[in-house]
């Protein structure tokens, strides 16, 4: 009875070992290290977004598509409503004398982490032939550093979608730029994808939330930049 | 000397347990959803540093009824949490709601802007895209999930398709899509 046990214990151990190996896609250093760059990236953010249905909707709404590899992380653009009022906020580092101090509602801009990409290939849309580092301004943690993110990012491999804005398109929407970034491109949230070993992992999409049409382009890199790839 | 059937199963004492431990056992692996068990699930690790989630609007916010809806309607009314407004927004409020033009596909989006402790937002800001949100019908319904979604993230909770924290526009006007799951209701009242 208890070699019985015992053979039924050793089985179960290693089944589970094979399990936790299999579901984990026996993760390495490098898997293990885009995965805390995406996870000190978005610590402490979260979107909701309008998914495109399928790659090819994608394709046509995206101004460029890229892959390359991250070089850097910097601070990104900072963008400020041009008509805001002062909101009343409040700072809790009180002076000496115990009075809390009005900050003016402009002290709290929208900030972008910046990705500085090493061009591949430029899958769909234009970009200038000597365009082969482009900085993505992505919705960024206020817990790390960009130096450390970069530290972890670096080498990273990734295929992005972009939607690049002007400064009139700015000033339309009421927004003005104080960071002087030259181009501005804001990734959509369903086209930003890293490379793993395991497979491809987003930012703050997810692959098994995908719409339909998705399926087969997330099997792999390759199928992606296919899938996303403008016909020549 | 003879082997006897005795001997061998003293060898190899009931065979049959091996791949049944085998299986149950895998079983166990890959029909446990694996975010049944994680919170917060919302992908960095963050939760509110209270029950009480506080919240304002900063001055230019064009329709705050989405902000009382998603703190009153949904997370006072259907979770353990409490919501507490107030008219003057501080650095310790929970939840700062700006209406603002995001870019891209986005409709809203949550930040933690100081942290109480790596795991706890001190305060946040909620930016809601009304421009983006507004494409498309039933508006009224579409601003109060997207509203309700952000405020999820606040305390802990991830996407999924069958809530508000599903992406996007909603599929029709059912309340479903904004309330909480009940996975996630059973979190957020275990975690506050």
């Amino acid at each position: 009875m208890i070699r019985t046990i015992a053979i039924a214990a050793l089985a179960s151990i290693a089944t589970a070992i094979l399990a936790i190996n299999l579901t984990s896609g026996g993760a390495s250093d490098s898997e293990d290290q885009v995965a805390a760059f995406v996870d000190a990236l978005t610590h402490g953010t979260g979107v909701d977004y309008e998914p495109f249905a399928t790659p090819a909707e994608a394709r046509q709404t995206a101004d460029l598509i890229v892959s390359g590899r991250v070089v850097d992380v910097v601070d990104g653009a900072e963008l400020h409503e041009i008509d805001a009022e002062p909101a009343g906020i409040i700072t809790p580092d009180l002076p000496l004398d115990g009075e809390e101090t009005l900050v003016p509602l402009e002290a709290t801009p929208l900030h972008f982490i910046g990705l500085v990409l090493e061009l591949d290939e430029v899958l769909s849309g234009s970009a200038e032939a000597s365009t082969r580092t482009i900085t993505v301004q992505v919705i960024g943690t206020t817990l790390t550093t960009p130096d450390d993110l970069a530290e972890l990012g670096r080498d990273a491999q990734i295929i992005v979608g972009l939607d690049a804005i002007s400064t009139s398109d700015l000033t339309e929407s009421g927004l003005r730029q104080t960071t002087p970034v030259d181009n501005l491109y804001f990734p959509y949230t369903d086209v930003i994808w890293l490379t793993s070993d395991r497979g491809l992992v987003s930012l703050h999409a997810h692959a098994e939330l995908m719409p339909e049409g998705w399926a087969d382009a997330l099997r792999s890199p390759e199928a992606l930049k296919d899938a996303l790839r403008a016909e020549r | 000397m003879t082997e006897t059937a005795q001997d061998h199963r003293n060898v190899l004492p009931h065979w049959w347990i091996i791949p049944l431990a085998m299986a149950i056992t895998a079983l166990t692996f890959f029909t446990t959803p694996s975010s049944a068990d994680s919170f917060p699930d919302n992908h960095h690790d963050g939760l509110a540093d209270s029950s009480t989630h506080t919240y304002c609007f900063q001055s230019w916010v064009s329709d705050a009824s989405v902000g009382h809806y998603a703190m009153r309607d949904i997370l006072d009314d259907t979770t353990d949490m409490s919501d507490s407004y107030s008219t003057t927004c501080t650095t310790s409020t929970d939840v700062v709601f700006r209406d603002v033009n995001l870019g891209g596909s986005l409709r809203g989006r949550y930040t933690c802007m100081t942290w109480y402790s790596n795991d706890r937002c001190n305060y946040s800001i909620v930016e809601l895209d009304f421009a983006q949100i507004d494409i498309g019908s039933n508006d009224w319904h579409d601003r109060r999930k997207t509203s309700g979604h952000e405020v999820g993230h606040s305390v802990g909770t991830n996407h999924d398709t069958i809530s508000m924290m599903i992406s996007g526009s909603i599929p029709d006007t059912s309340v479903t899509w904004r309330r909480f799951s009940s996975h996630d209701i059973t979190h957020v009242d275990a975690s506050y």
